[in-house]
């Protein structure tokens, strides 16, 4: 069943649009979650949460890339998840040293919390993102987007771990520099 | 910086439009590639070459002789380095060069592709051969065999002590030209046994195969990368007829070289930097044998949106290889470029 099939089952109103979803993309977003949480039975039940507000956002949304949108309510739902659990601080999965390695790409001499929105910086980050050549550009998503582990993106890409590694700082460098540029060096 | 800044950025980065995430899940579930002895640099492909002559001497990758094994545990080099040999055949077989790009789309030593330099010395490496490849008319081919290149990760203050040559230099070049913000971003350093007293072929296999190399990334904190350690080849040469100047030029000139990818539709007006020979030594070689390397630029190029205050100062320029040996002899096969899709 494609995309549109499944869109056509929520808009219905037909539970089946839950099962054509957990079919279609449940592997999917059940690793986006345990990325985050680095927990099976969390991300599990994390993923059942994004079938239910999944129910319950479309209709009216009707988004043009159902897999993309349903795993963006999969890292949403988990990231509060993380944050509901660091509070009790039971921290895991990759989320820490996303936190760490972000922490580089602050412009410095600012407090973001206190003069950026988050939307603000999306945009910019979307456009420094949309910037870099494919492979660099799906290096920077799979890591703090999909929070995918330094040791899952070097087996996939066939090198080394302290490489990738380099290559994510310049990447943290650059985004920076580029927020800097942007006006967000106060 | 405080964790909650970071995690206003963690948050921002999950706005990122769905085509983007799209993307990038294709690669999710794409096969593992199995982890490549890469040899890094730029000059370094270009030197990570190959095979080694007759390199007298007592040639060490030191560790354990000289510095013992602590905390050197991966590190299995010969207590001293073989003699590479070649020699001349009177029938030659047909070889096959090769090239894949790596997917990170930095290809060998992530070195491929346009950089913005404010001179070509900042890329141009020592090697012996550079612009200076005219008295050369036959360089041995290698059969290339696994685990040429050993990888270190785990300590790179080590990477000047793993080196022990007679007669060592060592050449620093910047790694990847300027970022796009003018920064010097990565710089590589080669460590090569260099004996100008030998013939020039045998100078340009030291340089190709007696060889440490080290990636390094300055930080606030210190700096980070990784070295790697040659292995010369076991297997003796063979020599085999190269192609003049002349002639590589004008394959250049044809467009029938490898590159990155930007490079064939400049192959006519483009301006030739400089040339030098290399050896290609990826485990994906059947066969080490030499290219020639240009550096070139072409003014259509631009500065690939470089931000600086200064654009007067910087160019861009890449490097293209054509193989060196006769066409009478070699066939050259389409590249592969693994963008892992």
């Amino acid at each position: 069943m494609d995309d549109q099939q499944i869109l056509e089952l929520y808009w219905e109103r037909n539970d089946a649009a839950i099962a054509q979803t957990a079919q279609c993309y449940g592997r999917y977003c059940r690793r986006v979650a345990v990325n985050i949480l680095g927990n099976e039975q969390d991300a599990e039940e994390c993923v059942n949460e994004a079938y239910f507000h999944l129910w319950n956002a479309i209709p009216p949304e009707r988004p043009a890339v159902f897999g993309a949108y349903a795993a963006k309510i999969t890292r949403n739902l988990a990231l509060n998840r993380y944050r509901e659990r660091t509070a009790d601080k039971r921290g895991g999965g990759e989320v820490p040293l996303l936190l760490s390695e972000l922490a580089d790409c602050l412009p410095s001499r600012h407090t973001v919390e206190q003069q950026l929105t988050t939307e603000a910086l999306g945009q910019r980050i979307r456009e420094f993102v949309r910037a870099l050549p494919e492979p660099h550009r799906v290096l920077f998503v799979r890591r703090y987007w999909y929070g995918d582990s330094l040791k899952a993106l070097a087996g996939q890409q066939g090198v080394s771990e302290s490489r990738l590694k380099s290559q994510l700082h310049r990447q943290r460098k650059q985004l920076q520099a580029f927020l800097e540029k942007g006006g967000f060096d106060l | 910086m405080s964790g909650m800044a970071s995690d206003v950025l963690l948050d921002a980065i999950g706005l990122l439009d769905d085509d983007l995430v799209e993307e990038a899940r294709g690669w999710m579930d794409a096969p593992a590639v199995r982890l490549r002895v890469r040899y890094g640099a730029v000059w370094g492909v270009a030197a990570a070459a190959a095979v080694c002559v007759a390199c007298t001497g007592t040639w060490w990758i030191a560790t354990q002789q000289r510095k013992g094994s602590v905390g050197y545990p991966t590190v299995s080099a010969p207590s001293s380095l073989p003699t590479v040999a070649y020699e001349r055949r009177d029938s030659l077989p047909p070889i096959a060069s090769a090239f894949e790009l790596g997917n990170m789309g930095g290809g060998i030593g992530e070195t491929f592709g346009l950089y913005n330099v404010k001179n070509i010395s900042d890329i141009t490496s020592a090697n012996p051969t550079r612009n200076n490849v005219e008295s050369i008319t036959e360089l041995p081919v290698f059969a290339n065999e696994p685990g040429l290149w050993t990888e270190q990760n785990h300590d790179l203050s080590m990477r000047e002590e793993t080196v022990y040559f007679d007669s060592v230099f060592r050449e620093r070049t910047t790694a990847y030209g300027y970022s796009i913000y003018g920064d010097m971003t990565a710089y590589i350093d080669v460590w090569f046994q260099k004996d100008p007293s030998k013939p020039l072929t045998d100078q340009l296999l030291d340089y190709s195969f007696y060889r440490v190399m080290s990636y390094t990334y300055p930080e606030e904190d210190g700096e980070s990368g990784w070295f790697q350690v040659m292995h010369p080849p076991k297997a003796t040469g063979v020599l085999y007829p190269i192609l003049s100047l002349k002639e590589a030029t004008a394959e250049l000139r044809a467009g029938r070289f490898y590159s990155y990818g930007f490079e064939q539709a400049v192959a006519q007006t483009c301006d030739i930097l400089s040339v030098e020979l290399v050896y290609l030594t990826e485990e994906y070689q059947t066969a080490l044998q030499p290219y020639y390397l240009f550096y070139i630029t072409d003014e259509s190029w631009g500065l690939g949106g470089m931000e600086v205050d200064n654009p007067e100062d910087f160019f861009t320029v890449s490097p293209v290889y054509v193989p060196a040996i006769s066409r009478d002899y070699l066939t050259m096969t389409e590249p592969i470029i693994n963008n892992n899709k």
